[in-house]
């Protein structure tokens, strides 16, 4: 994938990737911050904030009507690293992209009113997605147990709602000043466009934006876990599930891609190891899934599974453990590496014909401080060996590094 | 020359849509294949369709259990050597079932085709339903069943397909207990009679190669074929009368509404404009649902509405789930809205905005292969022009406010609500 990069004179770096076979521009800007970044007493700020973008800035009263006015589109996600804000639209109509963004960039309008709904709006959210919904509050109660220090152990919907409930004008004020600022953020234009229109186009609108608060980040480090740890409750759910997860390296470690090939050894695909072991075979879970958290600090490599209900919790996590130590102790075959390996390539392939897909890989590699990961990455995942995998998964998927969750069905 | 933000950047038209239709041609044995040779990824979808929806099977679950065990066994492989092949050359297989139709889909790269689609064709040819994996299949998912019982969404959505399409083909719902009579056998009738060759046709979308073309021809063109195996069908029809309907979740904190009926589908002279009252109405992120419940009130996360179009028939639904709290204040103002939009002409800037986002959303979903094969897939189920999209953007740029409340009167009427949480109606 070919792309041009340029930074800005306040900061603000931009990344151009031309696509001449679409009538679709996708216009993708990524902000450095996420759910670490906040203080522990006010979190959920960040997802909060994604929120707020959108009920107006400084000289546009409302985001969305002119943009589904020109025939265009949008969204935004918040994670534990980042918070990204994608367009999509008629190529013809790019100018309402840039006009829209930057000047949401530059200051936001800042209502009672829009915090107030907005604040209800994900009180809402929280419910419908972490506390009416079965096992909705499963990763409330793993991030604390796995993490102690690193910010990773609150959820990006926030440690508790009463934070969100609380937030003050001033606070979010002060969160945008901090984050919201242009060499804070990645902005990739895919389609088919001009590169030079573009950097012109984008020093027009963005160029004059200042800096404000300057933010450093500091995190808390996650000492290194040293004991077992475990959690269990009861949930008002028809079926237990089984959560375990472990402590590895952050996404720009070499290593990273060892792991991944190791969670999809165990769980990608119908031909996995966990499927057809502990669900075909041995019927002990009636689904489970291998998989790592994917995050720019150290992440986690997580098992889950639902356990079939008359099976013992025990019994189904020693199984678990059982695929883990074949893992680690009996040579994997030359075709099952083959095998993660070709799904990598042809998963890579497909993921190549959206022009909003590949901006947004573009906005993550650029975010981790290498863009051209966008195309080394299938060699960095070839180069992995058999031996590669067994050394770190002997290394992390040990005990004393483990946090596991029983998440018990209450009626049995 | 100082940068004034206050000025909305000229807006252009979107005056027309490239869409293209697909190179139609036959098999030797003259099944159907309609194909989007569009593409610069060297990899393909190859998706066989059957007229095998749900709204064939006479008992419940026997559609949907076929959609998940056809790939589990053949005559010629086990289950096992079927995902490990599939798995191997990184190809994605997947099963689909809507109402009407049901579909198997390969996605590969083109290099490892001659690898896979034999695979394919045994499953569509011979697969075999082993018991051992019926009865995994079942438990496993009869948990998944109990599991969205716990959902307010899936209760309310449940009780709304039973209210909107009663006593139809189209009334569908399946009970914890319907898990304990799916036998071998309807699987395999089933199979036989709706999965052959006769019921098939094929999409290709991708960068389709004369080698994909001819391992199409080799493995399933050589067969022969009789058009007199094309099974029958008639559809029992909807005996609807609006009603509201009440799913208790004790304890539940949030409500899920469901609101609707039977409308009329995309073969009526009114739907793309009732499309556009649709839009208007709870069909974007402007909408004025989500204006009002949402940004307005903040009742909700999120509130929708849309229509559903089969090929029999169609329904329209306004969905959303609200804090039980606020559950009845949430109706009130949806029924605002209705009202609204019945007596009141929608102003011409608000009009125009739902017109162009429309017309960018067609652009973008067609948007190469895989997009234009589905919209394609549209036009040939419901046997519409093949000028069908030009036709679509001409009636929204002409549609009046005028005509949007007429069509609001004539349709978003006799509605019924339907309600799951630990909130009543009263």
């Amino acid at each position: 994938m070919e792309f041009k990069q340029f930074t800005l004179d306040n900061g603000l770096r931009l990344i151009i990737h031309q696509d001449t076979s679409t009538p679709i521009v996708a216009f993708n800007i990524l902000y450095d911050v996420g759910a670490r970044d906040e203080n522990e007493d006010l979190t959920g700020f960040a997802h909060l904030f994604e929120h707020l973008m959108f009920g107006g800035s400084k000289n546009i009263p409302q985001f969305d009507t002119p943009l589904q006015a020109v025939g265009g589109q949008n969204n935004a996600f918040t994670s534990n690293d980042m918070t990204n804000y994608y367009i999509t639209l008629p190529k013809q109509n790019i100018d309402t992209a840039f006009w829209l963004e930057s000047d949401r960039m530059l200051d936001l309008a800042f209502t009672p009113k829009s915090l107030e709904v907005q604040r209800s709006v994900v009180i809402e959210e929280f419910k419908q997605r972490y506390l009416n919904q079965p096992y909705g509050d499963v990763w409330l109660l793993l991030r604390p147990l796995a993490y102690k220090k690193h910010p990773y152990k609150w959820a990006t919907i926030g440690k508790d709602i009463k934070h969100i409930e609380d937030a003050r004008m001033e606070d979010v004020k002060a969160f945008f000043k901090r984050h919201y600022n242009p060499e804070n953020a990645i902005l990739v234009i895919a389609g088919d466009v001009n590169v030079d229109e573009m950097l012109t186009k984008t020093n027009h609108w963005f160029g004059d934006i200042k800096n404000e608060d300057k933010y450093i980040r500091n995190l808390p480090q996650e000492p290194q876990q040293t004991e077992a740890r475990f959690l269990e409750v009861e949930r008002d759910v028809p079926q237990s599930a089984i959560y375990k997860t472990w402590h590895i390296c952050d996404k720009k470690d070499p290593d990273f891609y060892a792991y991944d090939l190791a969670t999809d050894i165990l769980s990608r695909g119908n031909s996995s190891r966990l499927y057809q072991t502990l669900v075909k075979e041995k019927e002990l879970f009636t689904e489970i899934n291998a998989y790592h958290m994917g995050s720019t600090d150290n992440g986690l490599f997580v098992i889950s599974g639902k356990v079939k209900n008359t099976v013992d919790l025990k019994e189904a996590d020693d199984a678990i453990v059982n695929c883990i130590e074949e893992l680690k102790n009996e040579r994997i075959p030359a075709n099952e590496l083959i095998k993660v390996k070709n799904k990598v390539e042809s998963t890579d392939a497909f993921s190549h014909i959206s022009v909003l897909n590949k901006a947004m890989k573009l906005a993550f590699a650029a975010l981790l401080g290498d863009i051209n990961l966008v195309n080394t990455e299938n060699e960095l995942y070839a180069k992995v060996t058999a031996d590669d995998i067994q050394r770190v998964v002997q290394k992390s998927l040990i005990p004393t590094n483990c946090s596991t969750l029983y998440y018990k069905a209450k009626n049995n | 020359m100082a940068l004034d933000r206050t000025i909305a950047p000229e807006a252009k038209e979107i005056d027309n849509i490239n869409f293209i239709l697909p190179k139609k041609w036959e098999l030797d044995n003259s099944i159907p294949v309609y194909e989007y040779n569009l593409g610069s990824q060297n990899l393909s979808k190859i998706e066989f369709s059957f007229n095998a929806g749900t709204k064939y099977q006479e008992k419940a679950l026997i559609a949907s259990s076929i959609k998940n065990l056809i790939k589990e066994g053949t005559t010629n492989y086990t289950s096992k050597q079927i995902a490990d092949a599939i798995d191997f050359y990184g190809a994605f297989l997947e099963t689909d079932i809507s109402n009407d139709h049901a579909s198997i889909s390969l996605y590969s790269l083109n290099k490892y085709m001659d690898n896979v689609l034999p695979i394919v064709v045994d499953i569509i040819m011979h697969a075999n339903f082993p018991q051992d994996e019926i009865d995994n299949y079942l438990k496993r998912s009869k948990q998944n069943f109990l599991v969205g019982q716990e959902k307010v969404s899936t209760l309310a959505s449940q009780a709304y397909v039973s209210n909107i399409f009663r006593g139809s083909s189209y009334d569908q719902v399946a009970t914890v207990n319907d898990y304990e009579h799916v036998t071998r056998e309807d699987l395999v009738t089933f199979y036989q009679q709706y999965y052959s060759l006769e019921n098939m046709e094929i999409f290709l979308a991708g960068k389709i190669d004369d080698n994909i073309k001819g391992l199409l021809n080799q493995y399933l063109g050589k067969i022969k074929t009789n058009s007199a195996n094309k099974p029958s069908f008639t559809f029992s029809p909807i005996q609807f009368s609006a009603s509201n309907d009440f799913v208790l979740k004790e304890s539940a904190i949030q409500s899920a509404i469901r609101y609707g009926k039977p409308t009329i589908n995309i073969n009526h002279p009114d739907y793309i404009k009732f499309q556009v009252l649709n839009t208007a109405l709870g069909g974007y992120f402007g909408s004025r649902l989500m204006m009002n419940i949402r940004e307005d009130k903040g009742y909700t996360y999120g509130i929708g509405s849309g229509i559903s179009s089969k090929i029999e028939a169609a329904n329209f639904v306004i969905a959303t789930e609200v804090g039980s709290d606020v559950t009845h204040s949430a109706i009130k103002e949806i029924n605002i809205e209705i009202d609204r939009i019945k007596h009141e002409l929608i102003p011409e800037d608000e009009l125009h905005v739902v017109k162009n986002y429309m017309l960018g959303s067609l652009l973008k979903n067609t948007d190469g292969p895989f997009d234009l094969l589905e919209r394609f897939k549209t036009i040939h189920y419901n046997k519409l022009n093949d000028a069908h999209y030009d036709h679509f953007i001409k009636e929204i740029k002409n549609t009046t406010a005028t005509e949007l409340k007429e069509l609001a009167n004539k349709h978003l009427t006799n509605m019924s609500i339907i309600l799951a949480g630990s909130v009543d109606f009263n």
